[in-house]
């Protein structure tokens, strides 16, 4: 099918898959459309069919309840096209710069996988065809038998990737989650969609990095700690990094942070707050190179920056009404520009 | 037409927003900064967020859903925003908040 998409800057025309979400089609056609999770929930990718008919694989995705509420709006990571098909959009569309990696399909195989909490597992998928993606990254990930894509974020950063390390959260109830759970997937053959998500970093920023993150929200920070280590930006930079779980019970990652402070003891700090209960006895003996606070982590990060925020880039992410939170904490105290604040809201 | 009464100065704590509907099918979001009253359209002019969802500092109001940015005494847009926000100049008359004309 093909579809027309009309921008407030321009119009595109693009070929859709049979199948396929007008999102991923008009990616992989290299325009940056507006979006935001590409899985339903956040609504930026939200589009009005003018002309033709487009299909919603899901009639009540979240997305279609944020803001205004038109009544034949689509969202664009839903919607496949049933017909050739005009799509209106609010926003400006340019293409892609030369050079970008447009997210495109793959086969892969998931090769490993590693309980880091009771909830939370390290995956590796390797790929049929390698894929270079920027630091804080994810991608959409299908299996077998369950409809719709799954975003996973990148914990490692590497060009011309084989192998994707990945990180899961169970979900409960989720049929995807359950099935990654089961030592039954590996080997497993899945489809991968990639890469996506603009919260990323490059060394080029050239500020001291802020990091604000909950639960599986941390996961592409592992990939901006891991970009930056890797080019020695840790040289000339700071980062600090603020890690919220909810009892230590589901902790994950702490020996990762415990060798990038000692690799940095300078330059990088890590404070791990803890939202349900105070953090046990022995975390600091067990992880002395580490801070461990009870709180909030978008407060514990407040107290502990102590009003440090000279040259700052902030990166957040967690569940939507935590990122709020610590987006209000980084816009009136610490008074960071947007254009300093990257963030991922994922449902 | 005559001014519009909104609400009263205590009805909006200091820093943040609220919703009203002064007149009916009339929504305005009412925002308390500093000492400052402002008033402008009840939703984000980018995806129809609510305005109340979002956050103050000094003249600029932000709407959280993708950090569009507003100087609020003109309404024009800062940093990342692509329109400009309808702003409504406020009167204060004792303890009450009005639209002006």
């Amino acid at each position: 099918m093909r579809v027309q998409l009309n921008a407030s800057n321009r119009s595109y025309a693009f070929e859709v898959k049979h199948g396929e979400s007008i999102l991923y089609a008009g990616m992989r056609h290299g325009l940056e459309l507006p979006y935001g999770c590409a899985s339903g929930t956040c609504g930026t990718c939200k589009a009005t069919c003018i002309a033709g008919t487009c299909h919603s694989a899901w009639e009540e995705a979240p997305g279609l309840r944020v803001g205004r509420r038109d009544g034949d709006a689509i969202l664009m990571c839903q919607a496949t096209p049933r017909a050739d098909s005009t799509l209106a959009v609010a926003a400006t569309v340019y293409q892609s710069d030369p050079g970008v990696c447009a997210p495109s399909y793959r086969s892969a195989r998931v090769a490993e996988r590693r309980l880091l909490a009771p909830d939370m597992m390290a995956l590796a998928l390797e790929l049929d065809a390698p894929m270079t993606y920027e630091a804080g990254q994810f991608v959409a990930v299908e299996v077998p038998g369950i409809p719709g894509y799954r975003m996973y974020s990148m914990t490692a950063f590497q060009r011309g990737a084989a192998r994707l390390s990945l990180l899961v959260k169970r979900k409960p109830g989720g049929a995807l989650t359950d099935w990654l759970f089961q030592e039954a997937c590996v080997n497993a053959a899945v489809k991968v969609f990639g890469p996506l998500g603009r919260a990323t970093f490059s060394p080029a920023c050239g500020k001291n990095l802020l990091v604000i993150a909950g639960g599986s929200g941390i996961a592409g920070m592992m990939a901006i700690l891991d970009r930056a280590a890797q080019e020695g930006y840790f040289a000339r930079y700071r980062a600090a990094v603020f890690f919220g779980v909810r009892k230590w019970s589901d902790r994950f990652y702490l020996s990762e942070f415990a060798a990038l402070r000692s690799s940095f003891p300078d330059r990088v700090s890590i404070d791990v707050a803890l939202s349900d209960e105070d953090p046990s006895s022995n975390a600091s003996d067990e992880f002395p190179a580490l801070r461990f606070h009870r709180g909030l982590v978008h407060d514990v990060a407040r107290t502990v920056m102590a009003g440090n925020y000279a040259s700052t880039r902030a990166y957040v992410a967690g569940p939507p009404a935590a990122v709020d939170v610590a987006l209000r904490y980084l816009l009136r105290d610490a008074k960071l520009s947007p254009l300093e604040i990257r963030y991922d809201k994922f449902g | 037409m005559a001014r519009t009464f909104v609400c009263k100065v205590h009805d909006v704590e200091a820093d943040s927003l609220r919703e009203f509907e002064p007149r009916p099918g009339h929504k305005v979001c009412v925002i308390h900064s500093g000492e400052t009253f402002f008033a402008c359209q009840p939703t984000c002019p980018h995806e129809g967020v609510p305005l109340c969802e979002g956050c103050v500092d000094a003249t600029t109001l932000t709407c959280l859903e993708h950090l569009w940015q507003w100087d609020l005494r003109t309404g024009a847009p800062l940093g990342l925003a692509e329109r400009p926000l309808t702003t409504f100049a406020v009167e204060i008359e004792g303890e009450s908040i009005y639209l002006g004309e």
